[in-house]
């Protein structure tokens, strides 16, 4: 009996060792590329890495922010300060960048890089004939898709400030409009644009099909640049843009007509928060979520020089009452933030150590993704 | 170019790889000490870049009388609205560029407080350009620093313009004179 129960013993180890024979690793096919979807997530986020050590090569990473796996899904090329805007309607990246025929030296070629979204891979070079692309630390304001994503503007400065206009059908480039005095890219009216200009006003302009300006404002001085000046970072909600001053003031203006409409302004701060210098700062520190809710980075102590080094404390403010809802202290401070368009919105935080940490709208701390290990993802992308 | 950079990885990170961590609280606390009267935040420090020069970095004076501090240090006077690399510790100095790069004709312009005399003096911070960044000394201060509506007063726009290459590679601080009152 024993030598029997020994046999059978014996019989169903071998089996399991066959079993374990039968499940080795199956040869794997080579090449082999990641594809994504058409259509991204709405918790993906584009993170721009200006890479200021080597500007020549930035990036822009996709990344998964509600992710603890998987979380980085690639990324595209983006040299020189380049420029982002992700397409709603084409499933399309566009990159503004710029090349030289031998990395720093040679030709230069400004471009306007169009990206498929599933691929990544790109499906068309625009060349700016003039080589006049905008550099400067990257902005979400120096390219916008305007007139439901009919045109792309893209800034130019030489020093002298234009918008080229490329038509996103075509993909060719139907003209160019000068803004003297005056830069940036804020959407504004059916079909263009509004700049912020040195003299504290504003400039806007509409233009038709061939690209050429019908309807131009010139809106006169409305804030002192050298006392208090709006940030050129502004928050769209809907169609009105939320500019914050140094000093904590808000200068709402309504950008759905051909002539922008300067709503009351209104402030981040009481006047015991005043006294102690709380103010907005970062690089693009402020953001909206789905609640029409205005996210902004506050830092207290502010004085002359401390608008760019980013905050402590994110507080959250009803853009109707002007109420502050939320104040969110940080697990690390923030230079810039977004929030994404997700049915439960996160909080992206690029944090002054230049990795991101993801909360939720209530400030709970949720996880810490890293971009690259030297990468400066100084401007975030929600996905549309 | 004057470009608002890694603020802390330049400083702790960088300063932490070269040093130990007692040394970068020793600097720390001089910063604090220096401005006790304006609180700073953290990061505020950091991205100033460190006072008294940079890890691993040698000292320099300007050689001139009446020009104190060092010009490889971010405290420097003539850096107070900087962004970018300092020349000076790139093989140029707070008024040239490193060998084989090219001076961008225009530029920004900052005011800054000689603390030797008390004037204030016109400062044109023109970047070097036509090699890639040099790396070093890293520092951005933003003192009256305004948006790129105004780009004569702001150091987040590319001035290597006029260059035969619009690659940035350092900036530099050239005394222009003294500023008058308005």
């Amino acid at each position: 009996m024993n030598n029997r129960l020994l046999k059978i013993v014996s019989a169903l180890a071998f089996a399991s060792l066959s079993l374990l024979v039968n499940a080795e690793l199956k040869p794997e096919p080579i090449p082999s590329v990641t594809q994504l979807p058409a259509d991204y997530p709405d918790s993906w986020i584009f993170a721009h890495d200006a890479n200021f050590h080597a500007l020549i090569s930035g990036k822009v990473a996709i990344i998964d922010v509600a992710a603890d796996t998987n979380e980085y899904k690639g990324f595209v090329d983006a040299a020189m300060m380049a420029s982002f805007v992700e397409s709603e309607k084409r499933s399309k990246l566009y990159v503004g960048e710029t090349f030289y025929s031998r990395g720093t030296q040679g030709d230069k070629t400004d471009v306007l890089s169009i990206y498929d979204k599933s691929t990544l891979l790109k499906t068309k070079e625009i060349i700016l004939p003039k080589a006049n692309r905008g550099q400067m630390v990257s902005s979400k304001y120096m390219m916008q898709l305007v007139n439901d994503e009919k045109y792309l503007l893209l800034l130019a400065f030489t020093p002298a400030s234009s918008v080229i206009v490329i038509d996103t059908k075509t993909e060719e480039i139907i003209s160019e409009i000068p803004i003297p005095g005056c830069n940036l890219i804020y959407p504004a009216g059916k079909s263009g644009f509004a700049s912020l200009c040195g003299n504290g006003g504003l400039k806007s302009v509409q233009f038709d099909e061939k690209g050429e300006v019908i309807v131009r404002y010139d809106i006169d001085s409305f804030f002192s640049v050298d006392d208090d000046p709006l940030f050129d970072k502004p928050v769209y909600i809907g169609s009105t843009a939320y500019f914050m001053s140094y000093k904590s003031r808000v200068q709402p203006i309504d950008m759905s007509k051909d002539r922008p409409i300067l709503l009351p302004a209104w402030s981040l701060v009481t006047d015991e928060e005043m006294k102690e210098n709380w103010r907005p700062g970062g690089w693009h520190f402020a953001a909206s979520d789905n609640k029409r809710l205005l996210y902004v980075v506050m830092h207290k102590n502010g004085y002359n020089g401390s608008h760019k080094f980013g905050g402590e404390e994110v507080w959250v403010f009803n853009t109707t009452t002007h109420k502050r809802v939320k104040r969110i202290i940080l697990k690390n401070n923030a230079f810039s933030i977004e929030v994404t368009k997700s049915k439960t919105p996160l909080l992206v935080v690029n944090n002054v150590s230049m990795t991101l940490d993801v909360y939720s709208v209530d400030g709970e701390f949720q996880r810490n993704i890293t971009v690259s290990d030297t990468a400066m993802p100084i401007v975030l992308h929600s996905g549309k | 170019m004057k470009f608002l950079e890694k603020l802390i990885e330049k400083s702790s990170r960088k300063v932490a790889q070269n040093t130990s961590r007692r040394h970068l609280l020793t600097q720390l606390s001089k910063v604090m000490i220096g401005v006790a009267a304006v609180p700073l935040l953290p990061v505020a420090r950091a991205s100033e870049g460190p006072t008294n020069g940079y890890p691993g970095v040698g000292k320099q004076t300007s050689g001139l009388d009446g020009d104190p501090g060092d010009p490889t240090s971010c405290d420097y006077w003539r850096y107070c609205a900087i962004d970018g690399f300092l020349c000076s510790c790139c093989g140029g100095s707070a008024t040239s560029c490193p060998p084989g790069t090219e001076m961008s004709p225009i530029t920004w312009i900052g005011t800054c407080l000689n603390p030797a005399d008390g004037k204030n003096y016109i400062i044109s911070y023109n970047d070097c350009c036509g090699k890639t960044s040099c790396g070093r000394c890293l520092c951005n201060r933003n003192e009256n620093d305004k948006p790129m509506y105004r780009p004569q007063a702001n150091n987040d726009i590319n001035w290597c313009l006029g260059t035969s290459s619009s690659v940035y590679t350092c900036s530099t601080g050239v005394l222009l004179g003294v500023a008058v009152d308005e």
